[in-house]
């Protein structure tokens, strides 16, 4: 107890200069932030309620982090197990395999976090705000949804373009329209193709040579090249891959969002949590069900995905990922609850469609999530409307108002 | 039998500190009257420092309108006014005189006149008899005090002199933390006699909710002459606004009146015996009070002499509140006085000095919230809660969905209509129900925003431009 207390004199001596007129007045956010970060505010409440809730947007947005640990840390540790398959190393243990995984992702990371968080103390200093900690989790999602061998400046570059023209330039976190972390992703997947998309970018194999049989498509993208009737899927070391295999994430991918596994862990984390609307993703997963069966009972070789039955098709690329962290964003989604209905089963619909008839985009996931977080606004003015034209419809009975 | 609501967004938090049934008596030193507890008019002083008042003797006259008065609730004299910054006027303190128990005559309407045949309602408002009595009564609520005691809505104030209310709308139950029983000790005739009168003068109907508790009671009191509904479930189950929304909701151009029981009594009991009864039961209450129970006192009364007979927590700082600790006003524990329409005094922790290392990540079941990212929200924690009167957080734009909503039992999208007023855009804010609603309805919501915006403030801001535009 004392000793904290101490901690928090020595912070308080310094407070000071951090404050308008003092000599860095100009670090006051970046102060603030960090202050609040180590202790709870004292401001007490002037107005209204005098007792509040304990929860805060820190502990929310920490909570999804925690959710989005599972599939980061089996993520790390399925690079190194890739890595090991295309190059043969028998020999790498499950260890081994995490820290070359951990080594391989963590620039990006770091790169990450430091040019959003950046950004972010640089706008809310200009804004004479506190720092928002809507990019803890941005900061950690871009990378996850990114492919394995994407450069650090990449990362850099993409996150600065999401933060500063998707979020900042709207206000800051909770009133930009639509996803951070699928606009960097979107700006990667168009500025730089080569680099997000093909055989060659979802297996770290940093300079070992590959085994003959080595293939580095993706699922999706192996089934996206199908010219047979049955989907059969190979691993990229040319062994068979199973469903099974798939749904716990064995497969070559962007590295955050192969394991569905882990997905779900994190699902029933933020549905826990309350942070995820289950509204939200029962409509998707409905909506992607829904098309994925349409499209598979009229399938046909000229639009290969449409072969995969409609379940498997949560085992492929990104949907299931992108239901679960990216559909439920609060801020981008729909508010209203009729409005998420509508919106969670576009967003699977959507991207089924995509993935299955578009063959120039590999993955449907990301732009429909983005294309519906363009269409949310809508669905909740027609869904207030509807509130409003009720309340209007209201009879007046009232006969004479003069006394 | 009546008809039962259950009301099922809401929230009862559980604060520590909830008061016995064990009821004292007070004897304030002195009462005051603060104007701003009467919105919708500029008060007007008409007795000076030095003056002796009996009960009901005018004290502040609305600007607006000479007939509607703020009254002195004991006798006494009149003993300073307290002013502000730029004079404006904080309260009017009476000094009490214990010895003397005298009320000023009101005039009374003679009798309430025979129903029309048939019970038709419409008659009321063109049948002479039945006009006259309603200028009497309302003149006699008036000259008595009373009328600014009633609220009207939209804009939660007191209602305009010339208002007839579509319906009235009355609860006979506080669901918010630790507050007392308005049932307690009120004398069936006075609610029957209110009845009676208020009923005379809507259009519509007098509404009455009570828990279930009090049901049976009322009913019988009622006698047909009100609709009585019992509300289940969760605070907000007994303010006005969910049971107006419940029930029969505000169109534009309509304006309800809203009470609570014990005015309903005040003004039975004015109808019954010409005179005038100010006392109020209150709760002293919340996780500071160490032996809380329920104090017979008057309006207005000072809070140093009520506190005088409770232990008190040994928290350094202490922030005492008149009302409950959602919707009360800070007062000074030593020269503040008991605001109007509150029935409650809460003492909580201020708390701002209190260092909590690294607090967002805390598994305290100490601290409460509904989310179940804390464990109290998890697991569902039940155990009384000392709260302080922190913001446990920083100021944020709106980023959840829904939260609010889950704590709203209205047909309105919360977040929308304080996007709306925020903004001043009148024509969504009325669109939106911005009629419907009082600050007071938004106080579970502000409770639980994660953003920790003051949401009651804005509501209140925005119904005032408002009415004032109009």
């Amino acid at each position: 107890m004392s000793k904290k207390n101490k901690l928090k004199e020595r912070i308080d001596q310094i407070k000071p200069h951090f404050e308008k007129g003092g000599k860095f007045a100009s670090f006051h956010s970046v102060f603030e932030g960090f202050y609040t970060f180590l202790f709870t505010p004292d401001e007490t409440s002037s107005s209204g309620v005098h007792i509040h809730d304990a929860n805060d947007t820190k502990r929310t947005m920490i909570t999804v982090v925690i959710a989005l640990l599972p599939c980061c840390l089996f993520g790390m540790w399925n690079i190194g197990y890739q890595h090991s398959l295309a190059t043969g190393l028998a020999d790498m243990n499950v260890w081994q395999m995490f820290l070359y995984g951990l080594l391989a992702v963590l620039p990006m990371i770091i790169t990450s976090y430091i040019v959003g968080l950046g950004i972010e103390f640089i706008f809310a200093q200009l804004r004479g705000h506190e720092i928002q900690e809507g990019f803890l989790v941005s900061g950690l999602l871009i990378p996850m949804i990114c492919p394995v061998d994407t450069p650090c400046w990449m990362i850099a570059v993409a996150v600065a373009f999401a933060v500063i023209f998707a979020k900042e330039v709207f206000g800051g976190t909770g009133f930009n329209f639509i996803n951070v972390a699928l606009t960097a992703r979107a700006f990667l997947f168009f500025a730089y193709p080569s680099k997000m998309s093909g055989d060659n970018v979802f297996v770290s194999l940093s300079g070992t040579p590959a085994i003959d049989a080595f293939s580095g498509a993706t699922p999706l993208a192996e089934v996206a090249q199908l010219s047979t009737e049955s989907v059969h899927l190979t691993a990229i070391n040319g062994e068979p891959l199973s469903w099974m295999d798939m749904f716990w994430g064995f497969n070559a991918g962007s590295w955050g969002e192969t394991s569905i596994f882990c997905i779900l862990i994190g699902m029933v984390i933020l549905l826990i949590a309350g942070i995820a609307s289950w509204r939200i993703i029962i409509s998707a997963v409905g909506g992607a069900l829904a098309m994925g069966w349409l499209a598979h009972t009229f399938a046909t070789p000229l639009y290969p995905v449409s072969m995969v039955s409609p379940v498997h098709q949560f085992c492929l690329g990104g949907l299931a990922f992108a239901i679960v962290f990216m559909a439920t964003d609060p801020v981008t989604a729909c508010h209203t609850n009729t409005g998420k209905w509508i919106y969670g089963f576009l967003v699977g619909a959507v991207a089924i469609i995509i993935r299955c008839y578009n063959t120039g985009f590999p993955e449907g996931a990301m732009l429909s999530v983005l294309l519906m977080n363009c269409f949310a606004p809508l669905i909740d003015w027609c869904v207030v409307e509807r509130n409003i034209s009720r309340r209007r419809r209201r009879i007046v009975y009232r006969k004479d108002s003069t006394l | 039998m009546a008809k039962i609501v259950k009301i099922k967004k809401g929230l009862d938090i559980p604060v520590a500190g909830s008061p016995s049934s064990h009821l004292t008596n007070h004897r304030p030193d002195s009462v005051a009257v603060t104007p701003d507890d009467f919105p919708g008019y500029h008060w007007r002083p008409i007795a000076k420092p030095g003056d002796n008042v009996v009960t009901g003797t005018p004290l502040f006259q609305a600007k607006e309108d000479d007939d509607i008065k703020l009254v002195s609730p004991v006798s006494g004299t009149v003993d300073a006014i307290t002013r502000g910054d730029r004079r404006h006027i904080i309260n009017m303190s009476v000094k009490v005189n214990h010895n003397s128990n005298k009320c000023v005559n009101i005039e009374l309407p003679k009798s309430i006149p025979a129903p029309s045949p048939n019970n038709d309602r419409s008659r009321r408002f063109d049948n002479p008899v039945w006009m006259e009595f309603q200028a009497q009564a309302r003149a006699a609520l008036k000259n008595a005090g009373l009328w600014a005691l009633l609220r009207q809505r939209p804009f939660d104030v007191v209602p305009g002199a010339e208002t007839i209310p579509d319906n009235i709308f009355i609860t006979a139950f506080d669901s918010a933390p630790n507050a007392p029983d308005l049932m307690r000790d009120l004398e069936k005739a006075d609610i029957y006699k209110g009845i009676e009168v208020l009923d005379a003068l809507t259009y519509g109907h007098l509404y009455i909710g009570t828990n279930p508790e009090h049901t049976h009671e009322l009913e019988i009191v009622a006698n047909q002459k009100a609709i009585v509904t019992t509300f289940r479930g969760p605070h907000p189950a007994g303010n006005v606004g969910p049971q107006i929304a419940a029930l029969n909701p505000i169109a534009k151009g309509q304006t309800y009146w809203t009470l609570d029981i014990r005015t309903l009594a005040a003004i039975g009991y004015l109808f019954n015996t010409n005179e005038l009864n100010f006392e109020t039961i209150i709760a002293v209450s919340g996780p500071e009070v160490n032996n809380p129970h329920l104090v017979k006192t008057i309006h207005g009364a000072d809070i140093r002499t009520i506190l005088k007979d409770f232990e008190l927590g040994d928290a350094p700082e202490k922030r005492t509140v008149s009302g409950n600790v959602l919707t009360g006003y800070t007062v000074d524990a030593r020269d503040g006085y008991l605001r109007y329409p509150y029935r409650q005094i809460s003492v909580i922790e201020e708390g701002q000095n209190v260092d909590e290392f690294m607090g967002w990540a805390s598994l305290s079941t100490r601290k409460y919230s509904v989310k179940r990212m804390l464990p109290a929200g998890l697991f569902r924690l039940k155990h009384d809660f000392h709260f302080d009167s922190r913001l446990l957080g920083g100021h944020r734009a709106m980023i959840l969905s829904g939260e609010l909503d889950s704590v709203f039992p209205f047909d309105i999208y919360p977040e929308y209509l304080l996007k709306a007023t925020i903004v001043n855009n009148y024509e969504k804010m009325e669109n939106l129900g911005i009629y419907e609603v009082a600050p007071e309805d938004f106080a579970l919501p502000e409770f639980v925003d994660t953003s920790k915006e003051p949401l009651q403030q804005i509501i209140r801001d925005g119904l005032e431009r408002l009415r004032l535009d109009q």
